[in-house]
This record gives structure tokens, sequence and C-alpha cells, in this order.
């Protein structure tokens, strides 16, 4: 452990990933190649709402998330990323965000004075226009209950009015349930698989046990792929020279 | 050096019972080079133990209580200052530079979120000195922390190294830090004082990265002294000068100024993988 008392210097709402720190690079331009299979997966139905997972934990599907979100956010679109690792949240640091308040703080939220429940969604805006987080907020101890509650559909029914895409993270399939129970709340599930982190039978069984609950998986991203920069040298413009 | 913990408050409760024990107690912390010291009573009333404990009060403050309260709703927040504030004219009476804050210390109770706007807080911020039964954590632990979290109240768990239960299994400590509670040790279970099982419960916990704070949980003249210096060479042993340090200087002053204390939880997910050794069994 760390103790990081220095945090606050840190630049609030910059996000840590090579979708905003080098737009140019081949990874960038990977994330917008997903943005655009994405927009063209489903002609019929616009994708809105989507959910990413993965089998195992590490195998990168947060900063796949944020790196996709701006790149939406890049090209015009309104996002909001939600943190819905209830076990695990990482999103306020990856965008440098203060996590005292957030998404379960909406499922304690004091009825308005209609009866009905106040929904004051505690969005951060980030240094990427167009893009907000909603961070996890305090962990409760029944992540699952939380997000299969008919306080969720309320939820996600006020970010649909915010955003054109709601990116919603989640923690591992075969670890708990949370992405399963919020897979029948979405347009597409993605499955993040970490190449050489995640043993093939195990994906398998993740994209398995996500259709059994009817889940609408759209793909697979896989992350951390084998790369040679060289390849392209003086096609893209490399990291190292901007 | 900042003493988040302490019960300096003459016959407020089981602490520094006189004036003149008060005295002692300051003098001793600043000769050991401490500049401010929490006053953190307990919490009476619903959940607390004192209220039977308590003589009644000398009062040397005029504002002090005037032994237990029947009614023992617990005692406020202008309480606690008035007292303080009691104390420190005296201290500045007799010359003894020492700054006092005005806190609590919250014995674990289920009903503690629905009175979360009036739980007395470390000098009015949003970190909450809370104590649990000392030979349990209480089942639902977790709902009452999260709730008290979701109404801005940052949990810092008093002394967990006395805790029974907590000594026997810490990953429960674990879990709650992962939960965003900080963690304060008590000088003298590093020091030894209160015996070897807690002593050997604070090094881990140092050890697992599961403490951020060292306070001296004072009570009493020359029994249950302030000071701090003493256990911060012996946790500098375990996590380091700089960080032992900083659990009595930096992370204390950020907790007073009621700034973010990131910590950086020792999770599986951000734990480097190094390759088991057949000799890494500890």
């Amino acid at each position: 452990m760390t103790l990081d008392t220095d945090a606050a210097v840190q630049p609030a709402g910059q996000p840590d990933v090579v979708a905003y720190t080098h737009p140019r690079s081949p990874a960038a331009e990977a994330f917008r190649t997903l943005r655009t299979n994405i927009q063209f997966a489903s002609l019929d139905r616009p994708v809105r709402r989507l959910l990413f997972t993965s089998a195992g934990p590490d195998e990168g599907k947060s900063l796949v998330i944020a790196n996709l979100a701006v790149t939406i956010a890049g090209a015009g679109g309104r996002v909001v990323v939600v943190d819905g690792d209830l076990r695990r949240p990482s999103q306020h640091e990856i965008f440098h965000l203060d996590n005292a308040r957030g998404l379960t703080n909406l499922f304690l939220a004091p009825r308005g004075a209609d009866g009905a429940p106040a929904l004051d969604l505690p969005l951060q805006a980030t240094a990427v226009e167009n893009l907000w987080v909603l961070t996890s907020g305090p962990l409760p101890p029944n992540p699952a209950e939380l997000l299969a509650s008919h306080r969720m559909d309320e939820i996600l029914r006020a970010l649909d009015q915010r955003a054109d895409y709601v990116l919603l993270d989640s923690p591992p399939v075969m670890a708990v349930t949370d992405a399963a129970v919020l897979s029948s709340k979405v347009d597409a599930v993605l499955l993040v698989v970490g190449a050489g982190v995640v043993k093939r039978e195990l994906a398998r069984k993740a994209k398995a046990q996500l259709e059994a609950v009817r889940a609408p998986v759209l793909g697979l991203v896989v992350n951390n792929v084998p790369f040679d920069p060289t390849a392209f040298a003086g096609y893209y413009e490399m990291p190292a020279a901007q | 050096m900042i003493d988040l913990h302490t019960h300096l408050l003459p016959g407020v409760d089981d602490g520094a019972q006189s004036l003149q024990e008060a005295l002692a107690l300051c003098r001793l912390a600043v000769a050991d080079g401490t500049q401010v010291a929490v006053a953190t009573p307990h919490a009476r009333g619903r959940g607390g133990v004192w209220t039977e404990h308590l003589a009644p009060a000398p009062g040397p403050r005029g504002a002090g209580p005037n032994g237990p309260q029947p009614e023992a709703a617990g005692i406020t927040a202008a309480q606690v200052e008035a007292w303080t504030s009691a104390l420190q004219r005296e201290l500045d009476a007799q010359g003894i530079p020492l700054r006092l804050v005005a806190g609590m210390e919250t014995l674990f109770d289920a009903d503690l979120p629905s009175r979360a706007p009036s739980l007395v807080t470390l000098g009015g911020t949003r970190y909450l000195l809370l104590e649990f039964p000392a030979w349990m954590v209480p089942p639902g632990a977790a709902e009452v922390i999260f709730r008290l979290q979701a109404a801005g109240l940052v949990p810092v768990i008093a002394h967990p190294e006395r805790n029974d239960e907590i000594a026997r299994r810490p990953e429960l400590l674990e879990e709650l830090v992962q939960r965003g509670c900080l963690v304060q040790v008590t000088a003298m279970s590093l020091t030894g004082g209160f015996g070897s099982a807690a002593h050997a419960t604070a090094t881990a916990l140092l050890q697992a990265g599961l403490a951020h704070v060292i306070a001296s949980d004072a009570h009493s003249y020359p029994w249950r002294p302030t000071g701090l210096s003493e256990a911060v060479a012996e946790a500098a042993r375990v996590v380091g000068e700089a960080q032992a340090r900083a659990m009595v200087t930096s992370i204390p002053r950020a907790i007073l100024e009621n700034r973010e204390v990131a910590v950086r939880p020792p999770s599986p997910a951000r734990r480097r993988r190094r390759p088991r050794r057949f000799w890494s069994i500890w």
C-alpha cells in the first residue's frame, strides 16, 4: 500500500488512457475502429447502453471503457461512464476523480417532495468535452441487489436523458453475478478478453454464462494483443514523436 | 506531530480524571514533540458504556457534565467544543504549547447512520473516529459503514489491533480498508504496552498496509500516557522512516484539514504478481 497524500495535485478529470494522452497512436486508432464497429453492429436498433465485462479480473475492461468513452466523446457523442463495479471500482482512479459520491448514493437518496425518488445524478465532468463519469460511490455490502433493483432502472433512464451512450463497467462474470444482472438492463454486452491473461476455456464459459441469461452479447474486445509499433512507423504518428 | 486520539478532557469519560492529570498528559505530549491533539472523549448515551461508569464529574470547566445524564442522548458537539476550549484556556494560561481540537470516539452502533448529521467528527471534518466492541466486529458493520459513507463520513477505525476478532481474522479489516475506511493503531500497542498479542497484530497491520495513523489513545498519567515518538520509531522498522512519520504528521494533518487521504488499498488485483518461490511462505 502507498499513501498518496499528493493525490490532489494530479489533474482531476484527466484520464490516464492512451486515447486521451496519445490520440494519434495505433492504440487510439484501434479504439476508433471499435467505436465504428459498435455503431454498425446493430443498425436496426441503436445501441446506447453498453455493458463491459470479462471472465476474470485484470483483463483491462475498465481501461477499454475509458478509452472508448474518450473516443466517442471525441466524435461529438455525449458519453457517461458508469462504474458499476461496486466491488473493486477503478473509473475514479483512471479519471482522477473523487469517489465520495457516486452511483451507490442514488440508492439511498431521500425521496423527493412529491414522493418520487429524487434523482440528482452526481455526474462528474472530465477534461474531455461531452464525457462525464458516474463513479461507484461508497462500496455497498450487497452490490448485486442494488444493481438488480428497480431503482437501477430509474437511474439508467435518467442517464439516457443525459447522454447518447452509457458505458457501464462491471465486475468479472465468473466471479460474481453482478454483470449478469446488469446485462438484462442494457442494449449490448461486450466481453473484454485479455490476451495472454485469461484461459480460452474460461472466456468461453463467461460468454456461455452471459448467453444463458440471454444477455445481448454484441461481441468480444480482445485486449493486450502483442503489437510491434515499428511495423507501422512512418504511417502513424508514434507517441514518442509527440 | 499530531495526536488524533486522546482522552484528555478531565472528568468527561474514563480518561483524565482531574485537571492536574489532563495538564500532566498535555505536558508529556509537548515534551515528546506533539503540537496538536484531538480530544476524543467516548460518546456516551445509546450504545455507550460510559454512562454507568462515570463518577459525577468534578467539572473544573463550568460547562462540564454533572455526572451521568439519565436521558443520555450522548454528548453533543457543542459540549465537546466547550470542554475543549476550557482545557485550551488552561493550557494557554500555563504556557503549555499544545493546540487542542474537539473530536469524539464513537462506539459502533447499528443506528449510527440515522444519527449521521449529529455525530461528532474529528475537528468537524468528514472523518469519524469509530470504535468497535473490543471482542468483535459487529455483524452488519459493512452495511453501517456503507451508510455512514453515503452520508459523507469517512470512518477511522480506532485501535483494531486490540480487537479480538480482527486479531484472529485480519482480512475483516482489509475489507473495511478496501471499503474506504482509515485505520488508527495505538502507540502503546506498537511499543508493547498492551501485551504481545496487540503488538503482533499492530505490526502485522503495518506490514499489510492496513494502518494509516498512529495515535496515543492516552487515558491516564502515567499509565496510558501521551507521546508518539517511541511508537513511530517502532513503526519505522516495519514501514520505513518516511511512512512512519507520515502516520503522525502529513496523514493526520490531511484528516484535520478535511482533505482526502488517498489510500490505495492492498487489493489482490493491484498486488504485483511475483513468481512464487518455495521459500516465500511468509
